[in-house]
């Protein structure tokens, strides 16, 4: 008759997006330790919607790939709001970008994480892009991701 | 307090919003100034029934037979549902009794 939201990732996304529209903020729990130590598992974050904090470079943010939702850092948005550029995130313990993906596949942006202080790092968003960028020169890969 | 009885009386709580996502009816716990998504409760047709029934008025024999009536179920079946969801909502403090029987034992007839 109730059952812990065991339904579809795509239902997962769209509660978390009526969520943030209804509510000034979600809570929920971290899973993986792709953002160590910012982030570990078990920790309790706080997150608010793209329309009550506009997510800015260093945020770590919530993001929909496909059915797949994951707080990654923001490394890379372009400068001018309304620009259809891609946006990239990237896991703080990776060491390759994320696919690209655009302003609104961004759900939300960690504001607290319960129990300690908590705070964006525009430096580690550019250390993250530079070990990305250093990471592709080493394996002779793509284009630079700087410039997505 | 004990289980719920037939007799009892409930109020939703205040710390428990029900929201209609798509097609489905979710309970989304709230924690300081927005919801717990850790905890939401995803409720099927009954569980939302029940939910929307319990209005601080009506005790659970009359949720029940609302609930034998709208989904033509038999009342014994009913009975056992609506305890058994109540119970887990009191647990989850999603719930609270206001009367008039708040303490007494478990009523399965």
């Amino acid at each position: 008759m109730s059952d812990p939201m065991t339904a579809g990732a795509s239902f997962r996304v769209q509660v978390f997006r009526e969520c943030l529209s209804v509510f000034p903020e979600v809570t929920f729990t971290v899973t993986g330790q792709c953002m160590r130590p910012d982030l570990a598992e078990g920790d309790r974050v706080v997150v608010v919607g793209p329309d009550r904090k506009r997510p800015r470079l260093g945020d770590v943010v919530l993001t929909r790939r496909g059915d797949a939702m994951r707080l990654h850092r923001l490394v890379w948005k372009p400068p001018l709001a309304g620009s259809r550029a891609a946006w990239r995130t990237k896991a703080d313990r990776a060491t390759s970008l994320d696919p690209a993906l655009s302003a609104a596949d961004v759900i939300g942006t960690v504001a607290a994480v319960e129990g300690r202080t908590y705070g964006r790092r525009p430096g580690r968003a550019l250390l993250s892009l530079l070990e990305a960028v250093v990471a592709r020169a080493a394996h002779g890969g793509e284009r630079a991701p700087a410039s997505p | 307090m004990t289980s719920p009885s037939l007799a009892s009386v409930f109020v939703r709580s205040d710390r428990m919003v029900g929201r209609q996502v798509a097609d489905e009816f979710i309970l989304v716990p709230l924690v300081g100034r927005g919801a717990d998504v850790d905890s939401i409760l995803n409720l099927n047709r009954v569980g939302t029934f029940i939910w929307e029934a319990i209005d601080g008025q009506r005790d659970g024999a009359a949720v029940v037979a609302a609930l034998v009536e709208r989904f033509e179920v038999d009342h014994a079946r009913a009975v056992h549902d609506y305890l058994e969801f109540v119970g887990k909502l009191v647990s989850l403090r999603a719930l609270r009794v206001v009367g008039p029987n708040a303490g007494d034992k478990p009523d399965y007839s």
